[in-house]
């Protein structure tokens, strides 16, 4: 019997959309660009992900060391460091003043100077460690620098604080801008099918009143929306998600090496986020419609 | 078992708190009886139907209809109680936007019955009030008489133990309304408890049945 009420709201919903489409065209266009908006905003927020893991430069730490430290010395610090905030690290690269000379000795446009400055019978160039970290969390990265300083053969620290709070507060506003984004463009897209379903209930008034009269549940006069509600979100998410998707081609095709990295593209939704979008559509389309539904029935006696 | 299938008890229904529409009104109506509520427009007698059906609310008093006590029900309650009630509304309530077929099944789509089903009830229906060729007509290619039959159809489709009609024989002839009549007539045998209320009781005398008759909200004679 529920599976029969499924299959008359379906095809009624079915029915009404088919027989009018011109006159849900207007509803469909706005629902498609405010899904694209959302689908655009998902992009940058993949986009944002990867050239945050792969494109961006996250500080350094450059401890320099004592001349008489050893490789043992090196790992101590190392195997701290990762023991403190495994996330939080990239990668170490250590260069021995020695290999710091002979950098410097290969260096056609610096050899000279080493060789004006009498490195080579008194080797200044201190022994360095470069932490490559992999975040910009300021109280973590000032943690690491204590907890190096502890070293007795570390002689100084030093990290770029000013650029690590640039960076930071640049990464934070892109993340939070994409997710209030999203939670922007849901609500007005809620509110918008909330809008139309309360339109189409006002349309239909006689027939609800009479199936009202007669019996109809708040569930029966809610089936057909629902399936007429999520019927026109798909539809429309699918225009609205193959039209920013031939935006993204052609934007791809442009270079934007200069400014976000020579590999920087904008980064489809996976099938997996298709998947989740569809149903987050699906999500809200059924509370517009209880929503809608709730407030319209709550205020309306049929007589 | 309990015979009695509709009962009020001291039931007084104001609108806004000023007009009396039901004054302190008692009665009972047992199983499978054909009642005619007669009386003057304004008497009283569409709130007492509408009452019966959950439609509208008691201001005081109870009123029972299949051993519910509508009173202590929530407005979605008295919903699903209407899903086995047929009401034949004075103004017909038909949807003009599809047709005869689509109008009589309403009733069976709540109720969730199949495809198949829905089909059978309906020609079965529509073959009762005479209606079969009209099954794919829109309901204004029908005449006056033929849409309170259409109206008819929608209340019985679906067996109910109870049927309510609102003024059937308002605005037609003297013929029609007898046909009309006749069609309660074989419903009533058909087991089905019925209420009919009209404001012009001479057509009820051929009938033999329990004539209520209201006025003011209140039973006269």
């Amino acid at each position: 019997m529920l599976l029969n009420k499924q299959i008359r709201a379906l095809s009624v919903a079915s029915k009404k959309i088919i027989r009018h489409p011109f006159e849900h065209l207007m509803n469909m266009t706005i629902l498609s660009l405010l899904i694209g908006v959302i689908v655009f905003v998902l992009i940058i927020n993949n986009t944002n992900l990867k050239w945050q893991n792969n494109d961006v430069n996250y500080p350094q730490i450059m401890v320099s060391l004592a001349d008489n430290v050893s490789n043992k010395d090196v790992s101590r610090v190392q195997v701290a460091v990762s023991g403190f905030s495994p996330k939080a690290i990239k990668g170490f690269q250590y260069i021995s003043k020695e290999d710091a000379l002979k950098e410097l000795q290969a260096d056609s446009q610096l050899k000279d100077i080493s060789s004006e400055i009498n490195l080579e019978s008194n080797n200044t160039l201190p022994n360095i460690l470069i932490i490559n970290t992999n975040t910009t969390n300021t109280k973590i990265l000032e943690q690491l620098k204590n907890k190096i300083s502890g070293f007795d053969f570390v002689k100084a620290i030093e990290l770029d604080e000013t650029y690590s709070n640039k960076l930071a507060s640049l990464l934070s506003f892109i993340n939070d801008a994409t997710y209030y984004l999203l939670i922007f463009f849901s609500i007005c897209l809620i509110l918008v099918l909330y809008t139309f379903i309360r339109l189409q209930m006002f349309q239909n008034k006689e027939e609800i009143s009479v199936s009202r009269l007669i019996g109809a549940s708040d569930l029966f006069i809610m089936r057909p929306l629902v399936y007429y509600t999520i019927i026109q979100v798909i539809i429309s998410g699918l225009i609205g998600y193959l039209g920013v998707s031939w935006l993204i081609a052609s934007i791809n095709g442009l270079s934007f090496g200069i400014n976000l990295g020579s590999n920087f593209h904008f980064i489809m939704l996976n099938k997996i986020q298709i998947i989740q979008l569809i149903l987050t559509l699906i999500v809200f389309s059924i509370f517009a419609v209880f929503f809608a539904v709730m407030a319209v029935l709550r205020r309306y006696h049929p007589r | 078992m309990n015979n009695q299938i509709i009962s009020f008890e001291q039931v007084y229904k104001t609108y806004n708190g000023q007009v009396n529409a039901i004054d302190n009104l008692s009665l009972t109506i047992e199983r499978g009886e054909l009642v005619f509520l007669a009386g003057p427009s304004g008497a009283g007698k569409s709130t007492i139907l509408k009452l019966i059906a959950g439609i509208e609310s008691v201001s005081n008093g109870r009123i029972i209809v299949n051993n519910i006590d509508l009173a202590e029900t929530s407005q979605n309650h008295r919903t699903f109680i209407r899903q086995h009630i047929g009401f034949i509304f004075q103004d017909h309530k038909i949807l003009f936007d599809r047709n005869v077929f689509d109008n009589v099944r309403l009733p069976l789509d709540i109720l969730g019955y199949t495809k198949q089903e829905i089909h059978t009830r309906v020609e079965q229906a529509l073959a009762h009030v005479g209606l079969s060729d009209k099954i794919n007509c829109m309901p204004e290619q029908l005449s006056g008489g033929e849409q309170q039959r259409l109206c008819i159809a929608r209340a019985v489709v679906h067996k109910p133990k109870i049927l309510l009609a609102d003024e059937p024989t308002a605005n037609l002839d003297r013929d029609n309304a007898l046909k009309i009549l006749e069609l309660f007539k074989n419903f009533h045998r058909a087991g089905a408890t019925i209420v009919i209320s009209a404001h012009d009781e001479s057509i009820l005398s051929d009938y033999g049945k329990r004539i209520i008759r209201v006025l003011n909200g209140q039973f006269r004679g």
